[in-house]
């Protein structure tokens, strides 16, 4: 693990002490280079996982998410490197110093093999987050939206510290591989029904679920590009893993208590699919498909049966670099011309046809074409959850169209039609930018003739 | 018509800055109510501001019109060149090129070729696959029950 973090750190004074022409390059290669040696964690020979000393572990579950997250952040200093142009050189390096280190919280907090470290991590990549949004968010709704993102998170995140507290004073230890030995009696009892709602509100507010998702649109939307990036790729991902890690401890009450999340899960799927067609901006539109996606991944966690997990797992994975690339797509609009409404840059196929095809591929991805493993995650999900219950096949498969719908009425509106008087004289599309999108495709489409490496621990 | 003209003459008035001059005349306006304030100041030909008041900057840099090829990295249209090879040298020869190689050639990945070959060894000796006692009971040598 120390291969991944000390490089990890000494980025930091790696942005400080370059000169101003190699500001950019010299994080961005560098970080490339530390996600070749991440990939490193997806080899996985057994079920256990690796356990490199008592404070960092990697399995199959949290191998990917690393890898992902790794991957992302050369992916964020390139999509930061335009919106910047105009700070003082220490700004931007303040900047870069904040991803490095939401970078090196995360690495941390996926590779904890025990759960309190995994919570400190938790908390500490709010910090960095909440910086980037207020202070380098382009609206004033941006103040706002910090203080959704942050206490959303925090009153969610407080009866866990109780609640991890608590068990670790009954159970002795809270490392994984201990309790995964260790038998589970919490049994079906007020007091303990408490306790789980405790250990659960957290990941329920982070993932999102639907009716504690008010601070997801705010915060995506007023984040700027490497905000959104981070947020949509890998932070709603904290929660699901947090799920799929604290329902080792809570069985077997969690079969009992977990049906009403699952239920407003579900109908919080199809009710955001149902908002995101009636979205006037863009980023808002991409952020509540966020939602509906991660209500997929709530409904996989919650039913706990290996299928499930797996989908859960892929669906992590292919919605983060789905959401990622859509967020991209959608900041190339808003640097062309200043606002996010998706009507005032339509028809840009005519003008942008390069863009067009990356803009086509994305929505593709994300209304979950075969062979992607978007459609590999959702169809595991619906299998496994029409086996829990037969009737909710309704509102999966009403979700599906819907998601379909939306996904079409985002690429329809702003790429296809006739382009308006305003838009054509908009300039052509960088290098830079195909370069992000295709590092967004690429990896899903490799990942997609070869998914063993993202089923997760059950596989 | 009059008050309109008031207005744009008060609008030229304080746009251009002509120094004290400018203030004490227009008190004057004020005063008498008279035009012929206006004579005293001095007329400049209207430069025309375009003031916005969301935007104050000046429009964002246009990365093309310096340098026709640009990849948008930096301004140097050198380093802008070099940064690019340099970057897309290491995403796809280096990045893309060793992590789909690992992916690819990863051995026995969660020992599943291993596990159908132990089944087949099994279903040669005509056995069940497996077994709920981790180790063959026959092998499993225990000390005789002397007290």
């Amino acid at each position: 693990m120390l291969k991944i973090l000390i490089p990890t750190f000494m980025l930091i004074p790696l942005t400080w002490w370059s000169k101003n022409p190699w500001l950019w390059i010299n994080p961005t290669t560098h970080s490339l280079l530390i996600s070749i040696f991440s990939i490193m964690l997806l080899y996985h020979n057994s079920d256990l996982g690796y356990y490199y000393n008592t404070a960092f572990s990697t399995d199959s579950l949290s191998g990917p998410l690393l890898v992902l997250s790794c991957w992302l952040l050369p992916l964020m200093m390139m999509a930061s490197q335009s919106h910047l142009t105009k700070e003082n050189s220490n700004r931007k390096k303040t900047y870069l110093t904040m991803l490095i280190t939401l970078q090196l919280s995360l690495i941390m907090a996926f590779s904890s093999s025990e759960l309190i470290m995994f919570y400190i991590l938790f908390e500490t990549t709010l910090i960095p987050t909440l910086i980037i949004i207020t202070r380098w968010g382009n609206q004033t709704e941006r103040l706002n939206a910090g203080l959704y993102f942050l206490f959303y998170t925090l009153m969610g995140s407080l009866p866990l510290l109780v609640a991890l507290l608590f068990m670790h004073n009954n159970l002795g230890s809270l490392h994984i591989l201990t309790t995964t030995m260790m038998p589970n009696t919490l049994n079906f009892s007020a007091p303990n029904s408490i306790l789980w709602y405790a250990c659960m509100i957290a990941f329920m507010v982070k993932m999102p679920l639907y009716g504690l998702h008010l601070w997801l649109p705010k915060a995506h939307v007023e984040a700027p590009i490497a905000g959104s990036m981070v947020l949509a790729a890998i932070l709603l991902k904290l929660g699901g893993y947090g799920i799929m890690r604290i329902t080792i401890f809570t069985e077997p009450i969690t079969m009992h208590l977990s049906y009403p999340f699952i239920i407003l899960s579900m109908w919080g799927m199809v009710m955001t699919s149902s908002i995101c067609l009636r979205q006037t901006d863009l980023k808002s539109l991409i952020a509540y498909s966020s939602v509906s996606h991660m209500g997929l991944v709530i409904i996989a966690a919650l039913m706990q049966s290996t299928l499930s997990f797996m989908g859960a797992t892929t669906l992590m994975i292919a919605h983060g670099l789905t959401s990622s690339m859509l967020f991209c797509l959608a900041n190339t609009n808003y640097e062309r011309i200043h606002s996010r409404t998706m009507i005032l840059a339509r028809g840009l196929q005519t003008i942008l046809p390069l863009m067009f095809a990356w803009w086509l591929l994305a929505s593709l991805a994300n209304l979950a074409l075969p062979p992607t493993i978007n459609l590999l995650g959702e169809l595991t999900v619906i299998i496994s959850s029409f086996s829990w219950s037969n009737f909710s096949i309704i509102l999966l498969g009403l979700n599906t169209v819907i998601t379909a719908l939306y996904s079409l009425h985002m690429l329809t509106t702003s790429q296809r039609g006739k382009f308006t008087h305003h838009t054509y004289p908009i300039k052509p599309s960088f290098t830079r930018e195909h370069i992000l999108m295709a590092l967004h495709l690429i990896p899903l489409l490799i990942i997609s003739l070869n998914p063993k490496i993202i089923l997760g621990i059950t596989y | 018509m009059e008050a309109m003209r008031v207005i744009v003459s008060m609008a030229v008035a304080w746009g251009k800055q002509e120094g004290a001059c400018h203030y004490s005349s227009l008190l004057a306006f004020h005063h008498d109510w008279s035009y012929s304030c206006l004579l005293t100041i001095k007329r400049q030909p209207l430069e025309p501001e375009v003031c916005s008041q969301e935007d104050p900057k000046a429009e964002s840099d246009n990365l093309y019109e310096r340098y026709l090829d640009s990849h948008s990295v930096d301004k140097d249209p050198v380093i802008d060149l070099w940064n690019m090879k340099v970057m897309l040298f290491l995403i796809f020869s280096v990045a893309i090129a060793l992590v789909a190689t690992f992916v690819t050639y990863l051995p026995d990945y969660k020992m599943k070729e291993w596990a159908g070959g132990e089944a087949e060894l099994q279903e040669a000796q005509s056995l069940p696959f497996i077994d709920s006692n981790y180790f063959h009971l026959s092998k499993i040598i225990l000390p005789d029950d002397d007290n």
